[in-house]
């Protein structure tokens, strides 16, 4: 009987049903965001970091410090090959960044700008000395040779001066692949603009576009400079990387040494885009608060329309619970279809999240349907559904 | 065993701090199979008295027995229950619901017992009042005198003990009200049922076996029709 009776109110009744749409698509396209983006933090965590390990200093005199301390624990082994020749096995490679920031100038549009200059290398000390960071993920690069070049550039000697250049500031000065760029007193040739690096957002570059140099110029870095030493590890894959972590990390803390591991990035990352996600979730709850207003205020005023039709029920001996359960279960099932449409719009609007957050995420965010967010927003819909036209008004 | 008893049932509504009797002291009995009207003029508290009959009001004082079972003991569900059991109701206004079709309303009072073959049932009863082929129709889509009729077959689809009728044909023209009167003695006469009606119409009135008078409240008169007649 409720179904029947609903049949010639169901107009009415969308305008109810369009309240709880709106209000769980909100609720599950955020949820659903939440759910993909911390999935995703988890599966790339390492690509975050580009590394298994990173070590931060603000003193190159440091990098003596590591390598004793890395020994401890994770020593270097060596053998006689052929009685003769001794090899030397490290358990990690790594590779040294100089970051600085420094003005640097594009010629042909006089344009002048501070930029987060870096260089990368093998370190001074211990084995396992590379230059192939990122170990984990990949540069975008445009043209992709441009990164092999500037590569093969780093071993050659005299060293040429070839330059990747963050594509931001590249547009934001025209330049383009075979300009120049100066920094210091050095010229460099562009090679490639570089579109993403393993760990950082579109934002996060534009406030600080970089320059990748393959060598730094003398007098750049002086007495006085500001300059950051990261050195990025990558160990043997039977090694426990937090475990080395942690009984290197008091040492180093001492040293004045800051250290990250895959499981620490992971953990810091997902605590800032969790309170991106809380905040968006507020925001969806706010809608849906609002919808539940509009729910509320659409049943009231279908339940005033419908008291002759309960007096009539009364009459011909339906009981109350008869007659509260034929409108119930009528908003119940409107409350049901608006939240599965709801469901349904917000798993397609959150396929649309990652690209209006895609600039801000340091990470690509893969989008799945979230059964949990789904689930969770069908019954918060059937719930307020039955709950907000209760109330007394 | 009566059928309907009212013991000295009074009615008193309270307003601005004034009481107003609309009931005094009513009593009369009703056999099985016996029809009865409720005469006077508007205002009489002839639909009050229906009301309370039907256990639809509770009165100020005095008793209701249907079927024996005293109403004003009971709540608002089990007088309810006893009207699904034991009642059939015609109104002025038909009062259907618009939102089912003229099956659908004459199968309400055998849904809410929880009969089943109530489709069937009240099918049968679309066709005995010649709406056979109309059950299809929403409310709004048949005249007045249709609309009636379709009250008619639910008045009688739960095979009520007792039916009462509130100005049937006050909202219909007087060949319509002829029709569907004929009907419903016909299908009172047929299953039986004891009939209250209440009308302003005296002609109607006549129909039935007992008539009582009600003025300002109080039962003015009290006689059986044939008695009148003469």
């Amino acid at each position: 009987m409720a179904w029947r009776d609903s049949r010639r109110s169901r107009q009415r009744l969308l305008l109810f049903m369009s309240a709880i749409v709106l209000g769980i698509a909100a609720l599950v396209a955020i949820n659903s965001f939440g759910d993909n983006l911390a999935q995703s933090i988890d599966d790339q965590a390492r690509e975050l970091l580009g590394a298994d390990l990173v070590l931060s200093a603000n003193d190159s005199t440091k990098e003596k410090l590591f390598y004793p301390l890395l020994d401890k624990v994770a020593p270097t082994t060596s053998r006689k090959l052929n009685n003769q020749s001794l090899v030397v096995t490290s358990p990690y490679e790594y590779t040294r960044e100089i970051s600085f920031a420094s003005m640097v100038s594009f010629p042909k549009s006089q344009g002048v700008r501070l930029a987060q200059v870096k260089h990368l290398s093998p370190g001074d000390y211990g084995g396992g000395g590379s230059n192939d960071y990122p170990y984990y993920g990949e540069w975008q690069i445009i043209p992709q040779s441009a990164e092999k070049l500037w590569r093969s550039n780093l071993h050659r000697a005299p060293k040429t001066n070839y330059a990747l250049v963050d594509d931001g500031l590249m547009i934001q000065f025209g330049a383009k692949v075979g300009d120049s760029v100066n920094v210091g007193g050095t010229s460099y040739k562009i090679i490639g603009r570089v579109l993403k690096t393993p760990g950082q957002s579109a934002v996060t570059t534009t406030v600080a576009p970089t320059v990748f140099l393959p060598f730094v110029a003398e007098g750049l870095i002086q007495r006085g400079s500001r300059v950051n030493y990261k050195y990025y590890f990558r160990f043997d894959t039977d090694r426990d990387v937090e475990k080395i972590a942690k009984r290197i990390g008091p040492a180093l803390e001492k040293a004045g040494v800051s250290y990250d591991t895959v499981e620490g990035r992971k953990k810091q990352t997902g605590r800032s885009f969790a309170d991106l996600t809380k905040y968006l979730s507020l925001v969806a709850f706010v809608a849906l608060l609002l919808g539940c207003v509009g729910v509320a205020s659409a049943v009231q005023l279908y339940v005033k329309e419908k008291v002759t039709s309960v007096a009539i029920l009364r009459t011909l001996g339906a009981s109350g619970r008869q007659a509260f359960l034929i409108y119930l279960l009528q908003t119940a099932l409107m409350g049901l279809i608006g939240a599965i449409i709801g469901a349904l719009l917000g798993s397609i609007v959150q396929l649309v999240l990652p690209r209006v957050f895609g600039n801000f995420l340091p990470i690509t965010v893969e989008t799945a349907l979230s059964g949990p967010a789904i689930l969770g927003g069908i019954g918060t819909g059937l719930l307020i559904s039955v709950l907000f036209p209760c109330c007394p008004y | 065993m009566s059928i309907l008893r009212v013991e000295n049932l009074t009615k008193t509504y309270s307003s601005g701090g004034r009481d107003l009797t609309v009931l005094h002291s009513v009593n009369f009995t009703l056999e099985p199979g016996d029809t009865f009207s409720i005469v006077g003029p508007s205002g009489s508290g002839k639909t009050t008295l229906l009301g309370l009959c039907a256990g639809l009001d509770r009165a100020s004082s005095g008793s209701v027995y249907l079927n024996d079972i005293r109403l004003d003991t009971l709540n608002e569900d089990q007088r309810a229950a006893i009207r699904n059991q034991y009642v059939g109701f015609i109104f002025q206004n038909f009062q259907l619901l618009p939102t089912l079709t003229a099956l659908e309303n004459v199968m309400v009072p055998l849904e809410l017992r929880g009969e089943k073959g109530a489709a069937k049932t009240a099918q049968a009863l679309l066709e005995r009042v010649g709406l056979g082929q109309r059950g299809h129709h929403y409310p709004t889509q048949l005249s007045g005198g249709e609309q009636q009729r379709v009250s008619l077959a639910r008045a009688f689809a739960n095979r009520p003990k007792l039916l009462f009728a509130d100005e049937p044909t006050g909202n219909l023209d007087a060949d319509t009200s002829s029709t569907v009167v004929d009907l419903l003695f016909e299908l009172n006469r047929e299953a039986g049922t004891t009939l209250v009606l209440v009308t302003h119409d005296m002609e109607l009135a006549a129909r039935t076996q007992r008539i009582i008078r009600i003025k300002g409240g109080t039962v003015i008169n009290d006689r059986m029709t044939e008695l009148l007649n003469d």
